[in-house]
């Protein structure tokens, strides 16, 4: 067969070429990201760029087989299930009636519509594996109500960006799933791990709009009026959201189904559904499966190539000198996961969610694990971390996205709005370092 | 005559990547047909017919690659635009440029090796190593053909691109190349496309 | 200590690139990583260095191991032989279903084999094997009673290829591919009825926390090849070639030793048979093997598996498996 070309000597990894090594990477990556090259071509051309410069053989020629392996996982097959789901409920119709039901049971508390917002991002986040697709339909839906009804648009504007982030925190979840491909953790575990977090999240959440809305009453809104009955008969309205809940996640435990096959069943769900609402024609169908093989192409290239670079990182020792080199700071074990926390938090500020994960759990998670930390759990507070990175700036998606909703003003009133939100997230990521039962007891009822 | 060679060529490519996506968007939804089944013939009747994740993994492959063209030819891959929106226009055509000329180098070391591991395979004669014996060439040859469509559509864009350019017509360089502007996303979001996988 | 040194210094500075198995599984913890991280470097006087790490940190499933040395973006390597059976039906010829019920019998039927893989893999994929070594002994970990091999009939039952699905299949069970990582959630919820590893990953995997029944009988023992690039062999050092051959073959004889040690010790940590090293030990129950059992899998073997892999594997490849393995073990794959 081929014989392996000759290539120059390579210059050895040492500790001092190590931090080299690593700051050689983030620049490149950061110029490349700067220049506004793609995601998924910059990811590439840093994994053959270190290849070239830091590894004496041809780690390059692994491209292809990675492709195959990586790109026919069964389990990853879960993500364009998921997105042809979100795109399913948006278009009969189901997200719009789920909305305007929260809308009158919530439209009275103090900040009204805001609170809407945020119970309407967990309620749909229970069906929906992603975040950027939660912010994306709640905003649709939420953003021409708020106009109207005169709330304090930079705060209303920051519960859609930040309430989105928590599709990936409550089951079903895409990155969760990847978390779980990559660590060999079971799914199913962190699916019930997110729950309660979730939950308390959404709380959290909801406590910020209530306490900015005492502070300045004036950012609350005008507050609707609904009569108890109409309020009972919309309930009606929630019952396709959590049957689609019970069907993606609750057929994981009945015993139905794995979490992939489970996102498949979702999808049947939803194809009835529409059905039902008489939404589905071909030319529907069409547009559907367009925009889903649109998205996916999308986020697969960027998984594609986030593994190629994982690959090269782990193979020319960079992942190693990481890892020596937060050994050798002989720090606590706690110590060293807040330095984690830190340097998620600051990367989270650049980089775009699914490549920063993909790029550093293989390296990152080992490192916690030895140190004695539960996967599951830090699976959990990975998510805190993604989603804490989809809203702040200057790259934050879930910030670029409700702006899109928006569609008019400036960026900087959902940074601005979403900045109360990022304090939160900061106090949810203490709460779960201080009490990590809040993921860990409800799977270990099950398991 | 050459700006009109391109112009076909594109607007053939273009159709093309859309019928593409449509079969992977078929394909995957047949899976979802296909998943459902076994997991109610398993649940109902005890019964397996088994092979349905392994098609599915293979369906994900092709309906993915299949899929690239087309997301190619509706600028759908992320790009980080902060610093891009602050450049003068002129600028950003270079830029665009570039993104375009980055991703094609990547596309097309991709399509490389996909090809290469097809190559191995068909010398091999790979059966995968599951109860249905599949033979690997048969998904790997449709898998790299989604590559080839998508080099396809980069080139006739790269042609494209350079006739604007030697005839001096930026502006239409521009709307073919720009990334996404928040107009464009907010015409998709409407539509109730979801931006993201994230 | 000395002499060590005088040794050492013999040697040029050399640095290699390994690909070791399953990073959390313990042949890479105790063996491979101590091996090329501690022993290699000490034993050649710090000449000689590795960068080791599982393939599966590598984000690698195993498979394309093999394929990967050849192209050159891997050098030295390990996986398991039964996921590299897609390329070439050749390398299920020593782990075949029920080849060997007791580990004297999988040593000796690789080492007759051992030529054979030898020369296919120099001269198809250009590379130079190095060593063939098990995991523990692969046996049916199952969430329901299992008291014979007869009990699989109408089971579902989790495989890693598919030697061991034609297997069940044979039994009238059926064989069902699920990632590894899923076969706990598969067990607990009756998607699967039984799966297939070996005692000690299965204990590490906590399968033990969802299934009821351990049935001793060993199936395979999942052979791990390590291989190198010929190129990169080739431009190593005699002297140090020569060093690693012999280092390599006595960590393959440890690894064979050790792997009869973990069968029990999984076999103790899952059922509480007798002291567990590993951890608390479970209470699965103990299912031993009936001698009706150990005649229904040779059966099997002769009249299922063999045949079927034969068709597969060619006439050439039955020819000298009926010369090498057939021999030791006095039958024929027809
Ligand atoms: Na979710
Ligand atoms: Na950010």
């Amino acid at each position: 067969m081929k014989s392996v070309t000759k290539r120059r000597a390579a210059p050895q990894p040492d500790s001092e070429g190590g931090a080299q090594m690593l700051f050689v990477t983030l620049i490149i990556l950061l110029s490349l990201v700067a220049l506004s090259i793609p995601v998924a071509a910059a990811l590439g051309i840093l994994g053959l760029t270190l290849d070239q410069v830091y590894a004496p053989f041809p780690l390059y020629r692994a491209a292809g087989e990675i492709f195959w392996s990586v790109g026919t996982d069964f389990i990853l097959a879960a993500i364009p299930m998921f997105i042809l789901l979100g795109e399913l409920l948006l278009r009969s119709g189901i997200s719009t009636r789920m909305y305007s039901s929260i809308e009158l049971w919530l439209g009275r508390m103090p900040g009204g519509l805001m609170h809407s917002n945020i119970a309407a991002s967990a309620l749909f986040a229970a069906t929906s594996g992603s975040s950027v697709a939660t912010a994306a339909t709640v905003g649709t839906v939420a953003i021409p109500e708020g106009q109207r009804n005169g709330y304090n648009e930079r705060l209303f504007l920051g519960t859609l960006a930040a309430g989105g982030t928590l599709g990936i925190l409550i089951p079903p979840s895409i990155n969760l799933i990847i978390y779980g491909v990559l660590t060999e953790t079971s799914v199913p575990q962190l699916y019930l791990a997110g729950i309660f977090p979730g939950l308390a999240l959404a709380g959290l959440f909801m406590a910020t709009v209530a306490i900015s809305c005492f502070l300045f009453p004036k950012w609350g809104g005008r507050t609707g009026q609904s009569g108890f009955m109409d309020r009972l008969r919309a309930l009606k309205h929630l019952v396709p959201p959590l049957g689609i809940f019970l069907i993606v996640v609750g057929s994981i435990y009945a015993g139905f189904a794995t979490p992939t096959e489970a996102a498949a069943l979702g999808v049947m769900a939803a194809l009835g559904l529409a059905a039902y609402h008489r939404r589905l024609n071909w030319q529907i169908l069409r547009e559907t499966l367009l925009g889903t093989m649109r998205t996916t192409a999308m986020v697969m290239l960027i998984i594609l190539m986030a593994y190629f670079l994982n690959f090269i990182l782990s193979a020319i020792g960079l992942t190693q000198q990481l890892t020596d080199f937060i050994a050798s700071m002989g720090l606590t074990p706690f110590t060293t996961l807040l330095v984690i926390v830190a340097f998620y938090l600051i990367i989270g500020c650049f980089m775009e969610t699914l490549s920063m994960m993909i790029a550093t759990v293989p390296i990152i998670a080992p490192i916690i694990i030895s140190l004695g930390y539960d996967p599951v759990w830090f699976g959990v507070l990975l998510m805190l971390l993604l989603e804490t990175a989809l809203i702040t700036p200057p790259i934050g998606v879930n910030l670029y996205v409700v702006q899109g909703v928006r569609g008019r003003g400036a960026i900087t009133d959902v940074i601005i709005g979403t900045l109360p939100f990022i304090a939160t997230m900061f106090v949810m990521i203490a709460l779960l370092l201080a009490w990590p039962g809040m993921a860990t007891w409800l799977p270990q009822q099950f398991y | 005559m050459m700006k009109n060679i391109f112009l076909t060529f594109e607007k053939w490519t273009e159709r093309l990547a859309e019928h593409a996506a449509l079969a992977g968007g078929l394909l995957m939804l047949v899976c979802c047909f296909m998943v459902s089944a076994e997991i109610l013939l398993r649940k109902l009747f005890n019964h397996s017919i088994g092979g349905a994740d392994e098609l599915t993994g293979y369906a994900l492959g092709i309906a993915t690659s299949w899929s690239f063209a087309y997301a190619l030819a509706c600028r759908a891959n992320i790009r980080i635009d902060s610093l891009y929106m602050m450049l003068p226009l002129r600028f950003r055509g270079m830029v665009d440029l570039l993104a375009l000329l980055a991703m094609g180098a990547v596309l097309v070391f991709a399509t490389i090796f996909a090809i290469k591991v097809m190559n191995t395979t068909a010398s091999f004669g790979s059966r995968a190593n599951t109860p249905l014996q599949t033979p690997l060439i048969i998904p790997q040859a449709l898998w790299v053909v989604g590559y080839v469509l998508s080099c396809l559509l980069l080139l006739s864009r790269i042609g494209r691109a350079a006739t604007l350019l030697i005839t001096g017509q930026t502006t239409q360089l521009h709307s073919l190349l720009a990334a996404r502007t928040v107009e464009d996303e907010i015409r998709d979001e409407t539509a109730g496309r979801p931006a993201a996988g994230q | 200590i000395l002499t060590q040194k005088a040794q050492a210094e013999e040697y040029p500075e050399t640095k290699l690139q390994v690909v070791g198995t399953w990073s959390h599984l313990s042949q890479f913890k105790n063996f491979e990583q101590p091996f090329w991280a501690e022993e290699i470097p000490a034993q050649s006087g710090g000449a000689i260095t590795a960068n080791v790490k599982g393939f599966n940190d590598m984000g690698l499933k195993g498979a394309e191991v093999v394929r990967l040395i050849n192209s050159g973006a891997l050098h030295f390597g390990s996986t398991v032989l039964g996921y590299l059976a897609a390329d070439d039906p050749i390398n299920e010829a020593i782990d075949l279903a029920g080849l060997s019920p007791t580990i004297e019998t999988a040593r000796s039927v690789t080492d007759a084999f051992r030529p054979v893989l030898a020369k296919r893999y120099e001269e198809r994929y250009g590379i130079k094997l190095l060593g063939i070594w098990p995991y523990s002994a692969q046996v049916l970990f199952c969430n329901s009673p299992v008291n014979s091999l007869a009990d699989l009939k109408g089971k579902k039952v989790r495989t890693a290829n598919r030697t061991l699905a034609e297997f069940v299949e044979a039994l009238g069970g059926t064989g069902v591919t699920m990632a590894f990582s899923e076969v706990v959630i598969g067990l607990q919820n009756n998607l699967l009825d039984c799966a297939i590893t070996g005692t000690l990953s299965g204990y590490s995997a906590k399968w033990h926390e969802v299934s009821t029944h351990l049935y001793e009988l060993p199936v395979g023992w999942s052979q791990v090849i390590h291989a190198v690039n010929i190129d990169v062999w080739n431009s190593l050092d005699a002297k140090v070639q020569s060093f690693l051959q012999t280092r390599i073959e006595d960590l393959e004889n440890r690894i064979w030793t050790s792997a009869a040690e973990e069968t029990i010790q999984g076999i103790n940590c899952n059922t509480g048979a007798g002291e567990c090293q590993y951890g608390d030990a479970a209470g699965m129950t103990f299912v031993p093997i009936s001698d009706a059992d150990r005649k229904l899998l040779s059966t099997i073997l002769k009249e299922t598996v063999l045949p079927v892999w034969a068709e597969r594997c060619g006439a050439d490849c039955t020819g000298q498996w009926n010369n090498t393995v057939g021999k030791v073990l006095d039958i024929n794959a027809g």
